[in-house]
Order: C-alpha cells, then structure tokens, then sequence
C-alpha cells in the first residue's frame, strides 16, 4: 500500500471512532428531561435537571384539561418503581409562578425503569398524573 | 497497484458492498395482535387489535360479539396513554347476532395507548403498544458505511479509468476500510439482540421474583343488590409493596382480568371479564341472579410477573322463591364413580354436534370451586393447549376449529363436593353447562 494510501486509511478509520465516540457520548449525556402526562381533569409536564440517583429538581406545569383557568392547587411529585415496589415520599411543589410548582430533593433510590405520580390537589378533586422515566446513573 | 487490479478490485468491493447491506434488525412482536376478552354493555366481547407497522398508520379492530348480545351504540376510540383520543368511530352492535364488527382507526405515535369502548354508563380501557421496527444506530451506521463504500469505489473506478492513479488509489483505499467498518458493523450487529422496537416499555428489572402482588378490595354497588337487579361488581387493586394503584395488568388467557362470581349454594355462575375504567380499578356489569352469599375470585397478571388470583363476597339480599329455579348440576360425565382427591382425572365431555370455536385462546374451559367457595381452579381443554404449546397461534374465535368431544384432565385436592362449570363456544354462542362431583379421600 503507497503512504498516501495508507494516510486516507488511517485518516477514514480515525474518524470513524472518532464519530462512534461522539454518538456513544451524545447517548449517555446526563441531560435535562421533559415528560408529559394527563390525569383525569389535568395535564402536567416535568422537566428534570436529571433521571438519576440523588438530589433531583423538578420543575412542574400543570393545566387544566379543558382550557379552563386553574383552581388554586397544590402539587406534589412522588415516585415508584414497580418492578422492585420502590416507592419515595412526596416531594411538595413549591409554588413558583401560576400554574407553576418546583420540587426538589430524593426521588430515585437505584436505577431502572421509574414512574412519577404528579398529585394535584384541589378543594374538590385529587388527580393523579403519572408518567415513565428511564433512571440512568450511565457511566458517570 | 496496477490499474487494472485496483479497477478490478474496487469492482468487487462495490457488488459485495451492494450485496451486504443489512437487512433491517428484525423487532420483537411489533405485528403481534393483541386480543383482549371484555364483558361490556352486557355482551362478551372478543377485542383483536391487529397492530400497525408503521406511524402514521392503520389500527384494525375486530370487536367480536358472543351470544347472547345485548343491542348498544359502542363509541370506539385510540389515544397515546399522554393525550386526547387521536381518531374515533361508533359501532352498533345488533341485539342477539353473532357476527365480527370491523373498524379501522388511525394512530399517529408510537408507545403505550388505550383503546376506549364508550356506551352509556360503561367505559373500558384496554392498554397496548404501537410498536415500530427500528434498525439502532448500528444498524444506520453500517447502513451508512455500505453507502459511503459504494459512493468511495464508484469515484475511485472513475479515478482509474480516466488515468488518475494516485486519486484512485486513496479514493480506493478509503473505500476498503469504509467496506471494512461496514462489514465488521454488520456482523456485530448481527450478534447482538436486536434493537428495542420504537414506543417500547421502559424494561423493568422484577426478575426471577416477579413485582409485588396485588390486593384487591372488592364491593358492589350497590354494596347489597337486590335479586333481578342490576348492579356494579367494582374490584380495586393495590400494589402489596407501595400501595399504590396497580395499574400494569397484561394480558392474561386473552384478557387483563378474569372473573368468576357464583352464588354460594352454586346456582348462580358468571365468567366474565372487567373493564379497567381507572388506574388499578376494574369494573363489570352483572344482574343477581340468585339471592344469598357470593363469592368473587379473580385471575389477573401484573408486568414481569405471573398471575394471581384475588377474591372477595358479597350479598344478594331477597327472596329465592321470586326468581326461576335454577338448573340443577348434572354428574360430571366421564369420570369413575369414584373421584380421588390429589390423583388426576380425565374428564371427557360430548358437547354433541357442530365444531366448536375457540374462546380466550381455548376450545373449552373446566371451572371448579369447591363446596365452601374457598377454593377456585380452572382446566383448560387438552387438544387446544397442546396445540398452544406448539407454537401454533390460535385460531379467530370465529373459527369453528375443535370438538365436539373436549378433553380435561384435573386434580381435585381434597375429598368434598365440587361445582364444575363447562364452557364452550358454538356459533359465538358461549354455553355453561353446571355439573357437580364428590370426590373422596385416597384410600388409607
Ligand atoms: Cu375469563
């Protein structure tokens, strides 16, 4: 094989791995979660700052599910893992703007397949929003 | 290298590359049907949900009306478990016809959706997942690989043929190792299990143990219905370990909750199959029969788990005299005069002409309770389990497959009487038959 050759294959594999490593790295990334979920009469949507053990902030946004204006409510956000019946005391929503809770504090106790119960309580009615999160403590 | 082996050689590279490029992984059960048995609106529904393969795509439902059938308009609708239902149509079921009510509804996402049957005062929510194959990023790795191979050798062939040597020979060393990534990603992907389909369950870890079991809390409403009446049998499931709602029922014997509610004395008999209408709670229509105590005994099966059996009672309050006499249990046909407690019997049932049609995946089913109403089991027909263990998938319940002759072999655990219920399906019409038996202790 002539140097040229042998310097574009060296130079096609390097950046191969090169890629592989950037992709493996994007997929393991502790980054920020959204999720979304309905109740009965409410919608909520969590963002994470991550799924993983430890401290965990929540940022919560609930709505009514028929457009109309929000009770007064508070919010609450538990979780579980069913799989090995783990389950985590509610954290309370601290009230941040209208319609606007954030939680902080210890939700996922190992890593695996959780779900998180959003409870919103008004004067009339309990709704419970629950939705999936992978917990990954990845390499890290 | 000379030019006519680098031509020659970027040639073979090139067809093989074409050759090689991987077959899409292959993804577990994306096109599985999932077929659920539902008790609504006073009618035995068979629900087959016969997948998409693709999003947006078609969602095929056959509801399948068993006799007797009670005249409904039934509201059918899809939604991702996280919104609004996304396409929606009604079905009308005719009074006492037995026939399949196809629909066609579209699902736009992949994952966890609820099909959701609606009629006045009863609504049923049956889980399932849109799942769509996807090949992983090895697979658009190597899919890439293959491609940048074939695009590489193309321009080197063209490099060698109008005479630049030294372009074709980087161009072709570019594309043999592109070959080379290519290939070695292929048969490593090839190795490994395929990738989790789109909209997948987030994959528990219950292993060998299983998840917790389910307790149920089970009442009536209202909590003592009268004889002749109508009332609602409301059975509500928490998790032993955190006491929530359970809520991750699977599929079971072709439904997500079996139940069988007798009268005491055994002379009244229901099998039917509750609605999930709430996170962990299922709900089922029934008119009381027969006055007097009740027993309730319910087969489900949670995620990752086996199944399990819950139980509860109730009351029927009035008098017996105002409602029909039931029919009397006859003897369990071939079986000994003498039945043992803890040896297993045949028990083989003539069910007279015409085939019979599978219900729950089997051609019949052998109900057993004991006098006391403590203990519950069921048989299933020997020719349509063996089959089961086969591989071969059962036959549409439209399908006249098995009979007239069902076979059941069953152990009676210990000596009493035993109520034995036999049911089987002909011409969608689902046909109990009460028997009983005194079963004996093992001779000392
Ligand atoms: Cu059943």
């Amino acid at each position: 094989m002539r140097p040229r050759t042998l310097t574009a294959t060296v130079a096609v594999l390097v950046l191969t791995l090169l890629g592989l490593a950037a992709l493996e790295t994007a997929r393991s990334a502790p980054e920020p979660l959204r999720l979304h979920g309905i109740g009965e009469r409410y919608a909520a949507t969590v963002r994470l700052d991550r799924a993983r053990t430890g401290t965990v902030e929540a940022d919560i946004a609930v709505e009514r599910r028929d457009g109309a204006a929000a009770d007064a409510v508070t919010v609450t956000v538990a979780a579980a893992m069913p799989a090995m019946g783990h389950v985590t005391a509610e954290l309370p929503g601290r009230q941040v703007g209208p319609d606007r809770f954030h939680a902080r504090g210890e939700l996922f106790a190992m890593p695996g397949a959780w779900q998180l119960d959003i409870r919103v309580r008004t004067a009339a009615v309990v709704d419970v929003i629950t939705v999936d999160v992978r917990v990954d403590n990845g390499g890290g | 290298m000379s030019i006519r082996s680098l031509t020659a050689a970027a040639l073979a590279l090139l067809v093989s590359s074409v050759a090689a490029v991987p077959a899409a992984a292959h993804a577990p059960d994306a096109a599985a049907d999932t077929v659920l048995a539902q008790t609504f609106a006073g009618t035995e529904l068979t629900v087959a949900l016969r997948h998409p393969e693709r999003v947006p795509g078609p969602l095929r439902v056959d509801l399948i009306a068993h006799l007797p059938a009670a005249a409904v308009t039934i509201a059918v609708s899809v939604r991702p478990v996280t919104s609004d239902p996304v396409d929606a149509v009604t079905v009308s079921v005719e009074r006492d016809t037995a026939r399949t009510y196809p629909v066609e509804l579209t699902v736009r996402g992949t994952g966890a959706h609820w099909l959701e049957l609606r009629a006045p005062g009863e609504v049923s929510q049956l889980p399932f997942r849109v799942l769509v194959p996807r090949a992983g990023t090895a697979g658009w790795l190597a899919t890439g690989a293959f491609a940048a191979t074939g695009l590489l050798l193309a321009c080197a062939l063209a490099g060698a043929v109008t005479g630049r040597r030294a372009l074709a020979g980087l161009l072709g060393g570019a594309g043999a190792t592109a070959f080379v990534v290519a290939a070695t990603v292929a048969l490593l992907t090839a190795t490994l299990p395929p990738a989790a389909p789109e909209g997948a369950a987030l994959t528990g870890t219950a292993g060998p143990q299983g998840r917790p079991y389910a307790q149920a809390r089970i009442r009536t409403e209202p909590a003592t219905p009268a004889v002749g009446d109508e009332f609602t049998l409301r059975v509500e499931l928490t998790d032993g370990s955190t006491g929530r709602p359970v809520d991750d029922l699977v599929p079971h014997h072709a439904a997500l909750a079996h139940a069988v509610v007798t009268s005491l004395d055994g002379t009244a008999f229901h099998h039917v199959h509750p609605r999930r209408v709430a996170p962990g709670r299922l709900e089922v229509r029934l008119r009381a029969a027969r006055p007097g105590p009740h027993v309730v005994t319910v087969e489900v099966e949670r995620a990752e788990s086996g199944g399990q059996l819950v139980s509860g009672r109730f009351e029927v309050t009035g008098d017996a005299r105002t409602v029909a006499a039931p029919p009397l249990p006859q003897p369990l046909p071939g079986v000994p005069r003498d039945v043992v407690a803890g040896a297993p019997v045949r028990v083989e049932i003539d069910t007279g002409p015409g085939r019979i049609q599978p219900w729950l995946g089997m051609a019949g089913h052998l109900i057993v309770r004991d006098d006391a109403g403590a203990f519950l089991g069921h048989a299933h027909e020997l020719a349509s389990m063996n089959a089961d263990a086969a591989g071969f998938a059962p036959p549409d319940d439209t399908v006249a497959a098995y009979g007239p002759t069902l076979r059941f072999a069953f152990t009676f655990p210990a000596p009493g009487r035993y109520l034995v219920w036999l049911q089987y399906v002909r011409d969608l019409r689902l046909v109990t038959v009460p028997y009983a038996v005194n079963v004996r202790a093992e001779p000392a």
